[in-house]
């Protein structure tokens, strides 16, 4: 323990005082003759050491009154509590939640959010800083980005200008960060704040399995951080809310000059109606003429647009709702819809028929334009054209297709297969569907010039299966349809189909199947004791970034033989099936997995596959075909003009650039060979437009753009504290302690670093006392009444 | 002594006009202003009653024999002298003396009330005794009804009070023994001894159809213990008991022990069919005299 004013602990010897006075007193008495000795000896018998013992004590507290006063103005500390010297430098690491669910007001009167409070109270506990001190500060919304200590005024700036345009926070990924960061911190002394609303969703099941691993590996840190949680969120379930959680597409694709439908949900937390809402929908800005709804109270409705775009490429579409809410931004919600071109699909039939379904590609017609064969007004996105094989050179050269499909064409040889190779690498889109007249050597071999040689994704290997016999009922004797897998998760256009557990190729039959043969099959062919486990590896996906030509399983059988695999080749893609597209093979055409199956995948080679929505947090690339995709001719990234004048070749650069949420435009390098605009990460929802600026020999530029839509998920609207005991549970496992106010955490800071001040413990002990003596005083005169 | 060096003349005065009626007819050997329950020699009639075998043949009253040819006795109310007999306490404890009480002990006190009444009952041609105590019988004087008998009185009243200890209980044994015919007893004492032994006393008196009148002298300072700081109390019966103690520690003991014994006192009064009456001695004695006296003639 030590004094800060340690002279003043001298006035302890004070004591004395009453002491002597007491002394001096017991010594002088006045003397009385008294007649009525007789009441007075019994009173005095029965009390005397009651009495004597009371005025012991009394004699004491007076003596506990100067010496408590002493030591209370001498301030002392209990220095048992300090954990590093007081005066050591430290570092604190500031990890704040800038979610959208920060900008939640829960005040509504004062308009306060909590956002506004953390940067409040961030700033006075950055303003009890010394210079000494370092500041880090680590925003949920960039905490992949190093940090970087700054100072106190530094950090200060930041504070203020902290936004909260960010989506989910998971809470161990934040304080791992924050850790990671104090281990490159200058000074031995580490406080790490994390400061959030910690809503449900930061701390799942997962989270906590995280911060205990978190928590071994803080255990061998040489210099362990100290680890506090500051929680702004609280009684968010009292906050009343609409948001706008979702717009979906309702049309298989948004084709340019067609009408396409939008949903949009909207959703109110209150506990009372939300009446009288306007709904605004927007396209590219412009706003259509607005609507007014009542949201029942906790329930949600749906709003419909449909809405017919013009112009072919990105477009964005926003809903925003008219209300005054605990969360503002959350009322309004856009997303980027890719309008296309029809897609045009080149249906090359190797087995027609006359018949109706009986030819090689009908299932595949109508599967691809269901509409027109239904006789539907609706548009469909896709339009096919069914030629024979002999027509194939002819009908390339007159049109080119986003498609082609061979279906159970013999073989592709001369010159129409120089087109096809030629038609791929340019970047169109090619699907082999097998077949009983396919010839496998003639499809096993190279495609192209020398130059462009490609092969297909899998070599063409023997036929599995047996047909049954379809003039017999089928029996027992009949072979066993094969059991087929799941699709590749990871293929994101299939995910609509239904997820792993749904299963929804389970009632597809396959009786026979060609056998796809990949490099990574035959390596697995070539490892007998490991067969089986590497048959599994070439069943499993193939992550798309490991090679940009790798082959990707889409779609394989429950042995692992790929049903349809996939790989790049030159800027277009092939894919093969190991199946026809008809029923001769299977049933896979007459279940209602087909039709959103071919349709996913012909949207997908098409085009449609770009991300134009993306949540906030994620990076995304914008292909610079995006920039010409109203015309056929791509503009090279340089190019050369002769000028005007004096005829000489100009070269000119193009330029790209970046707009977002009224920033100032933000030049752009294209990323890689392949010519794309990276964005790695996006720590902001909003719109972000692309621009391309080519300079034009007359001198007026010209500027194409385009866009992508950052939003911040909808489970941000949903305001939910974590359970209290949650958060204590995911704090206790990194021995962190949870603050919902900011002057506990600090004062609980300063009795680590310096001790425990005792003088307010003194000074309750003290009048403590004196009320004490009072009231012995006052029971001394009522000594024997009771 | 004169009986003025006692009492002011304005209190004697006062206590002159006052009229001592006893509550109970005693009885008496002089015809005086006090009624008796005794019927015999007096002129004035009370009443008829009829004839008993065994009636003296004397006090048939003939005349009525000779109207209604009944025998009926004739009754007559007789007026009897007060015989009372002054019980004085003269032991230590009945020295002190508080601020309050204009430096007049409660001896003092006594004395003076004592000389008030024994005035004006001889002026009533009453018949007053004396007897002084503490642990003893210090004095005493038979009961007179000279006006020359209150000389004597004040004389033996006015006597050095004792240092003794008082012992009431066993001196109101000896009082009892020494009074004659039933009369009236008025004691004049602090009562601080053991309440049961008085009571015990009390009933003894009261068992020889004495009235008793017990008048309780105290200092205010003896019943509000007025007393602050460090005291040491001293006892004025014994010299070798003193006690130093901070006095309002004890205030509140003193006082509930002061209350017990009261209520002890007028239990034991009560009890016994004894007059309690308790004088301070900051208040005048003639008026609580008066008091008293006006109860008196109520109770009759």
């Amino acid at each position: 323990m030590t004094l800060l004013n340690g002279l003043l602990a001298f006035g302890a010897l004070a004591f004395t005082v009453p002491l002597a006075i007491h002394l001096l007193f017991r010594s002088r008495f006045r003397t009385v003759d008294w007649g009525a000795m007789h009441l007075l000896d019994t009173v005095i018998r029965v009390n005397r050491r009651r009495i004597q013992l009371l005025h012991l004590l009394l004699l004491l507290m007076r003596c506990l009154l100067p010496v408590l006063l002493a030591f209370c103005l001498a301030r002392p500390i209990l220095t048992g509590f300090q954990t590093l010297p007081g005066d050591a430098p430290q570092t604190l690491i500031l990890a704040i939640d800038d979610s959208r669910s920060m900008s939640a007001r829960d005040e509504l009167e004062t308009g306060g959010s909590r956002m506004s409070r953390l940067q409040q109270e961030l700033t006075t506990i950055i303003g009890g800083l010394s210079r000494r001190d370092e500041v880090i500060l680590i925003r949920a919304s960039n905490y992949e980005s190093p940090a970087a200590s700054m100072g106190v005024q530094e950090a200060l700036k930041q504070i203020k200008s902290l936004k909260t345009e960010y989506g989910p926070v998971d809470l161990d990924r934040l304080v791992r960060a924050a850790v990671d960061a104090s281990v490159d911190s200058s000074h031995p002394q580490r406080r790490i704040i994390i400061a959030s609303d910690f809503q449900s969703q930061m701390v799942h099941s997962g989270v906590l399995d995280a911060l205990k691993r978190l928590s071994d590996s803080l255990s061998t840190m040489p210099i362990r951080p100290i680890i506090n949680f500051l929680n702004f969120g609280l009684d968010s379930d009292q906050l009343a809310n609409v948001s706008v959680d979702a717009i979906q597409i309702d049309s298989p694709a948004v084709v340019a000059g067609r009408n396409a439908r939008y949903t949009a949900r909207i959703r109110s937390s209150g506990d009372n109606p939300a009446r009288d809402l306007r709904l605004i929908w927007s396209v590219d800005g412009k706003p259509l003429p607005p609507r007014t709804i009542t949201i029942p109270p906790r329930s949600s409705i749906t709003s419909k647009l449909t809405r017919n775009i013009e112009e072919v490429g990105l477009h964005e579409i926003s809903l925003a709702v008219e209300h005054s809410d605990a969360l503002l931004p959350d009322n309004r919600r856009a997303i980027a819809v890719d309008v296309i071109r029809e897609v045009s699909v080149l249906l090359v039939d190797g087995k027609p028929s006359r018949q109706p379904l009986e030819g090689e590609t009908d299932y595949l017609a109508i599967a691809l334009s269901p509409f027109a064969f239904g006789g539907q007004d609706q548009p469909d996105a896709v339009r096919t054209s069914v030629i024979r094989e002999k027509d194939l050179p002819e009908q390339l050269e007159q049109e080119t297709p986003d498609v082609v499909v061979l279906a159970n064409v013999e073989k592709i040889e001369g010159e129409t297969r120089q087109q096809i190779a030629e038609f791929v690498t340019a970047g169109g889109s090619l699907i082999i569907f097998d077949g009983d007249r396919i010839d496998a050597k003639s499809y096993n071999a190279s495609w192209g010039s020398e130059s462009n040689a490609w092969s297909l994704p899998a070599r063409l290997g023997e036929l599995v299966g047996e047909l049954p016999d379809k003039a017999e009922v089928p029996d027992q004797d009949s072979p066993p349809a094969l059991p087929i897998g799941n699709p590749n998760p990871l293929y994101t256009p299939w995910n609509l189909l239904g997820s792993e557990e749904q299963r929804p190729f389970s009632d597809v039959e396959i009786y026979r199947y060609r056998k796809l043969i990949t490099d990574a099959s035959l390596n697995a062919e070539a490892d007998e004791e490991d067969s089986l486990a590497n048959s599994k590896t070439t069943a499993s996906p193939l992550p798309p970034t490991a090679d940009a030509n790798a082959v990707t399983n889409l779609l394989t059988m429950a042995n692992g033989d790929p049903v349809a695999i996939s790989a790049r080749r030159g800027k277009g893609r092939v894919l093969q099936f190991s199946i026809p597209c008809n029923t001769a093979w299977s049933s896979l055409p007459m279940r209602l997995v087909y039709l959103p199956m071919v349709q996913q995948l012909v949207l997908d080679l098409a085009g449609s596959r770009k991300q134009t929505t993306i949540d906030v947090g994620r990076g995304f690339t914008v292909s610079l075909d995006e920039f010409d995709a109203d015309e056929s001719q791509i503009e090279p990234s340089v190019a050369e003009t002769p000028d005007s004048e004096t005829g000489n070749l100009i070269t000119r650069q193009v330029s790209y650039s970046v707009e977002h949420a009224g920033q100032p435009e933000t030049p752009m390098e294209t990323s890689n060979e392949e010519g794309e605009l990276l964005v790695t990460s996006t720590d902001a929802g909003g719109t972000y437009i692309f621009r391309r600026t080519t300079p034009q020999k007359d001198g007026e530029p010209e500027i194409r753009s385009t866009l992508r839509v950052v939003e911040v998920p909808a489970e941000e609207s949903k305001l939910r504290d974590v359970e209290e005991a949650r958060l204590t549970a995911a704090a206790d496992l990194i021995d962190a302690k949870v603050y919902t106010n900011m002057q506990q955490l600090q004062d609980d800071d300063r009795t680590r670093r310096f001790g425990r001040e005792m003088w307010r413990w003194l000074l309750i002990g003290l009048l403590g006392v004196m009320i004490g003596e009072l009231f012995l005083q006052q029971r001394i005169s009522r000594v024997g009444a009771a | 002594m004169r009986i003025l060096d006692l009492i002011a003349p304005k209190d004697l005065s006062r206590v002159a006009k006052l009229q001592l009626l006893a509550r109970q007819v005693v009885e008496g050997l002089c015809s005086g202003r006090h009624r008796s329950p005794h019927k015999g020699f007096s002129v004035e009639f009370k009443e008829h009653r009829p004839y008993v075998r065994g009636d003296e043949l004397s006090d048939i009253d003939w005349k009525v024999f000779a109207k209604s040819d009944r025998l009926y006795i004739r009754e007559f109310e007789e007026d009897t002298n007060l015989r009372c007999t002054l019980v004085v306490d003269c032991s230590g404890s009945m020295r002190y003396s508080g601020d309050r009480s204009e430096g007049r002990s409660k001896y003092e006190y006594a004395q003076q009330l004592a000389a008030s009444l024994a005035y004006l009952m001889l002026g009533q041609q009453d018949t007053v005794g004396l007897i002084t105590f503490d642990d003893d019988l210090r004095g005493q004087l038979p009961p007179r009804s000279r006006p020359s008998h209150l000389r004597a009185l004040l004389t033996k009243l006015a006597e050095d009070v004792s240092r003794r200890e008082t012992d009431l209980g066993g001196v109101f044994r000896k009082v009892a023994s020494k009074l004659g015919r039933r009369g009236l007893v008025i004691i004049v004492s602090d009562a601080m001894g053991d309440v049961s032994s008085i009571s015990r006393s009390l009933a003894q008196i009261r068992s020889r159809k004495h009235e008793v009148l017990f008048f309780q002298i105290m200092d205010p300072d003896e019943i509000d213990f007025p007393f602050s700081g460090r005291i040491q109390f001293k006892d004025l019966e014994r010299a070798d008991n003193e006690h130093t103690v901070e006095a309002l520690s004890i205030r509140e003991a003193y006082l509930k022990r002061l209350s017990e014994h009261e209520t002890k006192l007028r239990d034991a009064c009560r009890t016994n069919r004894v007059d309690l009456i308790r004088l301070t001695t900051d208040r005048p004695f003639a008026d609580a005299l008066h008091e008293y006296l006006a109860l008196r003639r109520r109770l009759r």
